[in-house]
Formats: C-alpha cells, sequence, structure tokens
C-alpha cells in the first residue's frame, strides 16, 4: 500500500504488476538526481545528458527520439515509452549508445525489426 | 441536547476508520444530492491536501460506495499527474469508459465522449491535477456538458489553486491528516510483527516519539513503520528518532522528512534500485521486468545464489519502500 497502487495479483498469489506511489515519485526522481531521467522533447536539460545512464523517453504522442539525447554516451537503459508511432528504428540509436544494455521499444508501435538486428 | 445524542448515536455505530471518514461521508451524501447547475454542466467537487495524507484513497472510498455506484449511469476515474492536455484527458476518459483503444483525433473523441455522457448521470474524479493552464482547463469544460442533472466532478490537488480551475462554487475540502494516536497505531501495525511489542518493550516508547513527528500523515507512518520493522536494536530506532533529517523541513525539494530518513537506511545496492524506479513515467505498470533492469545495471551483486539475493533485494525494498513481504522466498502482496 506504501509504494504501490492498484497492484494486480496473479491467480496463485503472485505480483504481477506495481505502480508507484506519486510521492514516492517524486522522492525516486528527486534523490536519482542525473543518473536516471524521464526524458521529454522540450525539456532536455542542457549539459544533464552527459551524466545520463538510464532514461525512458515519456512524451505522449511524439513520434521520433529527442535529438539531444544522443549526447548521452553513457546510457545503458532506453526505454522508449510514450514514443507511439515511431515507424523506424533510427540508426543513430545504436551508433551512439556503445554501452546500451536495455533498450526497450514494446510501446513503440513498430510493426517489424530491421532484418539486420 | 437532542444534537449531541445524535452525533454520540451515530459515533458509536461507526467503527474508528469509519470515523475518519465521515468528510466522505458528507462527500457521498453531496454525490447523491447534486442538483442542476447551470447550462448542464456538472457539478464540481474540489479537495486538496499536501501529498501522503491520503486524498486518493479517501477519493476512492466515496468513488467505491455502493450508494455511489447505483446512483450515477457512468463513473470514470482517471490519474492526472503533471502533464495535462484537454486532449489527453479526453482520450483517458474515453478509454476508460469504453475500455478500449480510441483514435487520436480530437473531433473524433469529442463526439465519442459526447455519446458516453450525454443524457447520462455521470461521475468523473480527475485525480493528482498538477496543471494550471487556463487554455487548457478551459478546453476541458465544455466537453463535459450534456450530461444529466446530478453529473458531477471531484479534481483532487495538493494545490487549491489548481482545484478551483474548474470555476467551482463550491470551496476546496480540504482534507486534514490523522491525529497522533492514529499515526502511532498506524505506525505500530507495521513495525511490529504479532507479539513483537511485548518482546521488546523498550521500543515501544521510541516508537512513539517517532510517531510524533510524521505530522498526521499516513504514508510517514506506513513508510516508517515498514522501514524500523527489521531494525529490533534500540540503537537504530534512536538513530531514526533522532535523525537531523527530521528538521530540514523545507529543504529536499519538497520531499517529505520522513520519505528521505527511509531512503537513506537503504542499503547502497537498493538505493540504486529504488532510485532507478525514478525513469518510469508516474503511475506507470511496472511489471517483473523490473528485475531484469535492475539486472542489466549491475545493481544486484553477483556471485551468490541469484535467486536467493533478488528475492531478498525486492522483499527489503518492497518492505521499505514497495510495502511486500516475503513469504515462502516469493513476493506476495500485503
Amino acid at each position: 500500500m506504501v509504494f504501490f497502487q492498484d497492484a494486480e495479483k496473479y491467480d496463485d498469489g503472485n505480483m504481477n504488476c506495481y505502480k508507484m506511489h506519486d510521492i514516492i515519485h517524486d522522492l525516486a526522481r528527486y534523490v536519482s538526481g542525473e543518473e536516471f531521467m524521464i526524458v521529454e522533447h522540450d525539456l532536455l536539460p542542457f549539459g544533464l545528458v552527459q551524466t545520463c545512464h538510464s532514461c525512458s523517453v515519456g512524451e505522449v504522442g511524439s513520434f521520433t527520439v529527442p535529438e539531444a539525447l544522443y549526447e548521452a554516451e553513457q546510457l545503458r537503459t532506453l526505454l522508449l515509452v510514450g514514443v507511439e508511432g515511431l515507424k523506424d528504428i533510427p540508426f543513430k540509436l545504436f551508433s551512439s549508445f556503445k554501452y546500451l544494455r536495455v533498450l526497450d521499444l514494446n510501446s513503440c508501435g513498430l510493426a517489424s525489426l530491421d532484418k539486420s538486428l | 441536547m437532542l444534537l449531541i445524542t445524535n452525533i454520540m448515536q451515530e459515533k458509536l455505530a461507526l467503527s474508528p476508520l469509519e470515523w475518519k471518514f465521515m468528510e466522505e461521508r458528507k462527500i457521498v451524501q453531496q454525490l447523491l444530492s447534486c442538483e442542476a447547475t447551470q447550462e448542464g454542466y456538472p457539478t464540481v467537487i474540489p479537495k486538496t491536501s499536501i501529498g501522503g495524507i491520503g486524498k486518493t484513497s479517501r477519493a476512492r472510498l466515496a468513488y467505491n460506495d455502493e450508494r455511489v455506484t447505483q446512483h450515477f449511469d457512468v463513473k470514470i476515474w482517471v490519474f492526472v499527474s503533471e502533464i495535462f492536455y484537454a486532449k489527453m484527458i479526453t482520450k483517458t476518459v474515453t478509454e476508460s469508459a469504453t475500455k478500449k483503444i480510441c483514435k487520436k483525433e480530437m473531433d473524433a473523441l469529442q463526439s465519442k465522449l459526447w455519446g458516453l455522457l450525454h443524457r447520462k448521470r455521470y461521475l468523473i474524479v480527475l485525480d493528482d491535477a498538477w496543471s494550471k493552464d487556463h487554455i487548457e482547463w478551459g478546453k476541458l469544460r465544455p466537453l463535459l456538458r450534456g450530461g444529466l442533472a446530478g453529473s458531477t466532478l471531484i479534481i483532487t490537488s495538493r494545490s487549491k489553486k489548481v482545484a478551483m480551475m474548474m470555476d467551482s462554487p463550491i470551496f476546496p475540502y480540504h482534507l486534514k491528516g490523522l491525529d497522533e494516536d492514529d499515526c502511532c497505531a498506524l505506525f505500530r501495525q507495521r513495525a511490529f510483527r504479532r507479539g513483537e511489542e511485548e518482546q521488546d518493550p523498550n521500543l515501544l516508547p521510541i516508537g512513539k516519539q517517532i510517531a510524533r513527528k510524521f505530522g498526521g500523515l499516513p504514508l510517514a507512518a506506513k513508510t516508517l513503520g515498514s522501514l524500523t520493522r527489521f531494525e529490533r536494536e534500540d540503537r537504530e530506532w534512536l538513530l531514526v528518532e533522532n535523525s537531523e533529517l527530521w528538521s530540514l523541513n523545507v529543504n529536499h525539494g519538497g520531499i517529505l522528512p520522513s520519505l528521505m530518513l527511509s531512503y537513506y537506511h537503504l542499503p547502497i545496492h537498493l538505493k540504486h534500485c529504488f532510485a532507478f524506479c525514478s525513469i518510469f513515467p508516474k503511475a506507470y505498470e511496472i511489471k517483473e521486468k523490473l528485475i531484469h533492469l535492475w539486472m542489466a545495471e549491475g545493481f544486484l551483486q553477483e556471485g551468490s545464489n541469484h535467486q536467493k539475493i533478488l528475492a531478498m533485494s525486492t522483499s527489503r525494498i518492497c518492505c521499505g519502500w514497495f510495502s511486500f513481504k516475503m513469504q515462502k522466498n516469493m513476493m506476495m502482496a500485503t
């Protein structure tokens, strides 16, 4: 009840899905500083991206990855959460982030992946 | 005299928890008795409080009340948060009412919404609104016309100004926190397993002192209760009680000292795990893949029984933060 609300359970009682309480989310955002971020097109803070290790692009209804994000060379985790309707995966994603370990394209609405992947 | 008797009787008939939520009873009554308003607009009920008081939980009580469910033809709950566009609200309202993904064009959305609300008595809750954008609120207003008399819109917000964005003539309900005793009871419920209070008689007095610092916030009581549940040494509890963080009320970007304190008490790798969660948007549905993301980031120590570490980490974080407990080595909801 503290951290998550509206959690769903599997039939066997194990947890399936959690949501963070919004105030706890504020705290997480506060303590994470510049290392973990939610990135939005207009609000990408200048100079911060260098230190960013993990981020989600969370703007509803956008169709592109923000150009400035490519400067975050240290990026390890990238979740494209709000980028609905991305037509192709920009090749730059792979050429820019040498240390990328996780790329989540689940909610992009892509029909197929390029054969080279 | 008669009045006093009535109140006493009513008080006796209610459980303590229900008594706490008298304000919600008032709101339920108000929801059931809303009359026609001008030009077919819904009645707007603004509710405000600082974060952690339980705005959402209390609004949920009224929303889920059986009489309320019977009274309204359509009930819709929307978690709003910081990003506020009339179009997005329209889309969310329409989707949660139809349980289908809707088209993105505003015209299509508008006519769909009109169809849903027209000649219906509806209840819409806009939960946790932040925006003071007059233009977007202004766009939303005409979309909510057309319902039957008695249709109601509840807006919850930390800000009085935001709650008043729909020009409601009703003054915002400002929700108050719990009193000290209730806060302490809530804390004890989390901090002690059954029978533990007697085993560690020194801890309770310290716990009572800690509970005085919660400022009536149930969230603070629950979080710190879950944190101290792992500590059985007087010394650890005294550290919490005497922490300097309690006096840093204004700093930390408006973060509650009690929550900050809980964060500082996490072991370092769990601090990383927790901070990592900030990459999810608010109200994002976090699924099991979170553990895999932690692994990819290298937050979980390697070299020993991985399964055990996973269970320990998640359960520790869960108890302190996610409010879960470990049972048979698996995560279970409390």
